[in-house]
């Protein structure tokens, strides 16, 4: 590999940097190709992370192209993708992995071939690749904090998982549970799956305010706005909930806060994908970045002024109530919100 | 066509005991024995958790319900004719969809919307099952996934503009009215009325019967059978984007996967009420009891505190147990 590029230096003489750098992979433009791959399709936060990308490739100046291997799928479609990924050429993969484990054969054929693998939202085992993702037990644990803060220590709460046995869902669990200690006077009076899904914790919550049970306070992985709704139609006095950035639950932190509604909202920026892209060019210009990049999501609330100017300043009226908040990840990041609404990478009219 | 379960058992007064004596007369009046069973749930809950049973659950049960037996109405007019649609789930969720990116056209334009993806979906179903005799369920899983891919593609065109659930679709799918009247029971008691007198009432209801019980005799007596099922699949597709509507506005939030979670319950709901996956026998009143059961099912297995795989396992067996039980009491 590096007679070739030895030769090629020869040939055209220093022109490029990929001769003085460890850059093979640097097309005679100086600009990299990226392949992007993801298995879960049509959800509003992995259609944003899909647009941080593209955002951030023309954003940067650095990205000529963009080949997205997007389709719903597990660890046997995501092996294919990878491997068009690398007969394509790419120079960088962008992947949300399906699985920890399964994938590492795949990823040591791109590391051979010096492709800078960067697995977001989620870990890979595969030695080589980089993983950027957002602290999940620290997402329950700050999230879980505020509430019982707000509560005053002490109260009834109900904890609204996402889905049994996925990573992401054992996590903020830990995370639950490791605030629930240091707050020996919260009971959890009721913990159920929504399995993600707005309306099956809509009939939950319903279910649980119907039970005749006391409720002092709600923390949910997610299923937010719905909470706040179900309150609102069963007509009960609001309890403090915990919710993600999503744009409903940020709408209802600004708008019901003068009905009573204390609402937390707990980052998970979809903005990984772009900042897993701003790493990874990073590194392709020679700097040198760890090998995992956990980013601590932060905590805002509508009860003090800090929380209130941050919600408003993210709320967007024109953004499904689903999804989160668009939010770039500095210093990762580069781009503007806008460029990631237009969810346009390079080349795209 | 629920008449052959009572006439062909011969039920004389002769000799049996009690409990047979029970036993024939559930066979005669399944419906009756369906409440029972629902009856039965609803004092298990009571008995599992004392002070749940209260007017505010029994509302939220109907309100929960609502959707699912507009959905299993659809269901069950295309399985007593032999066939079964899997693509509800998406045409509910694309009909809420539609609905909610169309709402800035106003109420009853965004509403055409959503039934006009049930309309053509429905009919798409129809031309491929009634015409060019594709099997029901490969079709129909054909059209469901075909329907997810473009409502995909829509919303991924659609970044700039957010779907919005219109205050009205708001109330029907989550409001009460009476002091606890839940507002969806007006969409889904006229609905189901339509259906349970349709039935047994019109022509089209018993050529259904007849077409699900033997598709050649009715070719043979000169029945359009296309024309029957062309109309019944449209029939389901409509009712699917009904319950889409109703479900949208539960959640006030339109959703790519939204009501996935009730396909099978569709399904599920119909068998359970006795109406047969091969056709020709059954009816919505049991699909209605059924989804009555499978909510109040759904409402224990939340206030239960169990695991969540005890809970799946539950609601399997549960659905499994009630499948294989009616069959027994009717066969």
């Amino acid at each position: 590999m590096k007679k070739d590029i030895l030769y090629a230096c020869l040939a055209f003489g220093a022109m490029t940097v990929a001769c003085g750098g460890p850059v093979p992979g640097l097309a005679a433009d100086g600009q990299y190709v990226v392949g992007v791959s993801n298995t879960l399709i049509g959800n509003g936060w992995r259609e944003e992370m899909v647009c941080s990308i593209k955002a951030e490739a023309l954003a940067s100046g650095k990205v000529s192209k963009i080949v997205l291997a997007n389709r719903n799928g597990g660890p046997s479609e995501q092996i294919a993708d990878l491997r068009n990924l690398i007969s394509a050429g790419v120079d960088i993969i962008i992947l949300n992995p399906s699985d920890r484990k399964a994938l590492d054969p795949v990823i040591k054929q791109a590391l051979a071939k010096h492709i800078v693998v960067v697995a977001v939202d989620q870990a890979v085992s595969a030695p080589g690749a980089y993983v950027l993702s957002n602290d999940q037990v620290a997402y329950g644990r700050e999230g879980a904090e505020a509430l019982f803060k707000a509560l005053g220590g002490k109260g009834n709460v109900v904890e609204m998982r996402g889905i049994d046995g996925v990573p992401a869902d054992a996590d903020r669990h830990e995370g639950f549970e490791q605030a629930l200690k240091k707050y020996p006077n919260v009971k959890v009076v009721a913990s159920v799956f929504t399995g993600w899904s707005p309306d099956k914790g809509s009939q939950q919550i319903k279910d649980l305010l119907g039970s005749g049970k006391r409720i002092d306070g709600v923390w949910t992985s997610g299923i937010d706005s719905m909470i706040v709704d179900a309150y609102k139609s069963a007509n009960v006095k609001f309890v403090p909930v915990v919710g993600a950035d999503n744009n409903g639950f940020i709408a209802q932190m600004i708008n019901d806060k003068d009905n009573g509604l204390t609402a937390i909202a707990v980052t998970n920026p979809p903005a990984v994908g772009g900042a897993g892209l701003g790493l990874a060019l990073g590194i392709l210009s020679g700097k040198k970045e760890p090998r995992v990049v956990h980013l601590t999501p932060r905590v805002y609330t509508n009860a003090n002024a800090r929380g209130m100017d941050w919600a408003k300043s993210v709320y967007d009226p024109k953004v499904d109530p689903t999804y989160p908040v668009y939010s770039g990840i500095p210093p990762y990041t580069s781009y503007t919100p806008a460029q990631e609404k237009a969810c346009k990478g390079p080349g795209e009219a | 066509m629920n008449a052959p379960a009572q006439s062909i058992r011969p039920h004389g007064p002769s000799a049996i005991s009690l409990g047979s004596r029970f036993g024939a007369m559930l066979r005669r009046h399944t419906i009756g024995a369906l409440i029972l069973l629902l009856l039965a749930f609803v004092a298990g809950i009571e008995v599992a958790r004392p002070g749940t049973v209260t007017p505010i659950w029994i509302s939220n049960i109907l309100l929960f319900a609502a959707p699912l037996g507009i959905l299993a109405a659809g269901q069950t007019l295309v399985m007593l004719a032999g066939g079964i649609d899997l693509s509800v789930a998406s045409v509910a969720t694309a009909s809420a969809y539609l609905m909610a990116t169309h709402s800035s056209q106003g109420g009853s334009a965004a509403v055409l919307w959503g039934l006009g993806v049930g309309l053509l979906v429905g009919a798409v179903n129809g031309l491929g099952i009634a015409v060019l005799r594709v099997q029901p369920l490969v079709m129909t899983l054909g059209t469901g996934l075909m329907t997810e891919g473009t409502l995909i593609v829509y919303s991924q065109k659609l970044m700039a503009s957010a779907p919005r659930v219109p205050s009205f679709i708001q109330s029907l799918g989550s409001g009460k009215v009476l002091g606890g009247v839940p507002i969806d029971l007006f969409a889904w008691i006229p609905l189901g009325f339509l259906v349970l007198i349709g039935l047994p009432r019109t022509g089209l209801g018993r050529l259904i019967y007849a077409v699900g019980d033997n598709r050649e005799a009715c070719e043979l007596a000169g029945v359009r059978v296309w024309q029957v099922l062309f109309a019944d699949y449209i029939m389901c597709g409509l009712f699917a984007a009904v319950a889409g509507l109703v479900i949208v506005g539960g959640t006030n939030a339109a959703d790519m996967s939204l009501a996935d979670v009730y396909l099978l319950p569709s399904v599920a709901a119909a068998i359970i009420g006795g109406t047969s996956i091969f056709g020709g026998r059954g009816g919505y009143a049991g699909s209605v009891v059924g989804a009555l059961i499978l909510t109040v099912l759904n409402s224990l297995l939340t206030l239960l505190d169990a695991p969540e795989p005890i809970r799946q396992i539950l609601y399997g067996a549960i659905i499994l147990l009630l499948a294989a039980a009616y069959t027994r009491l009717t066969d």
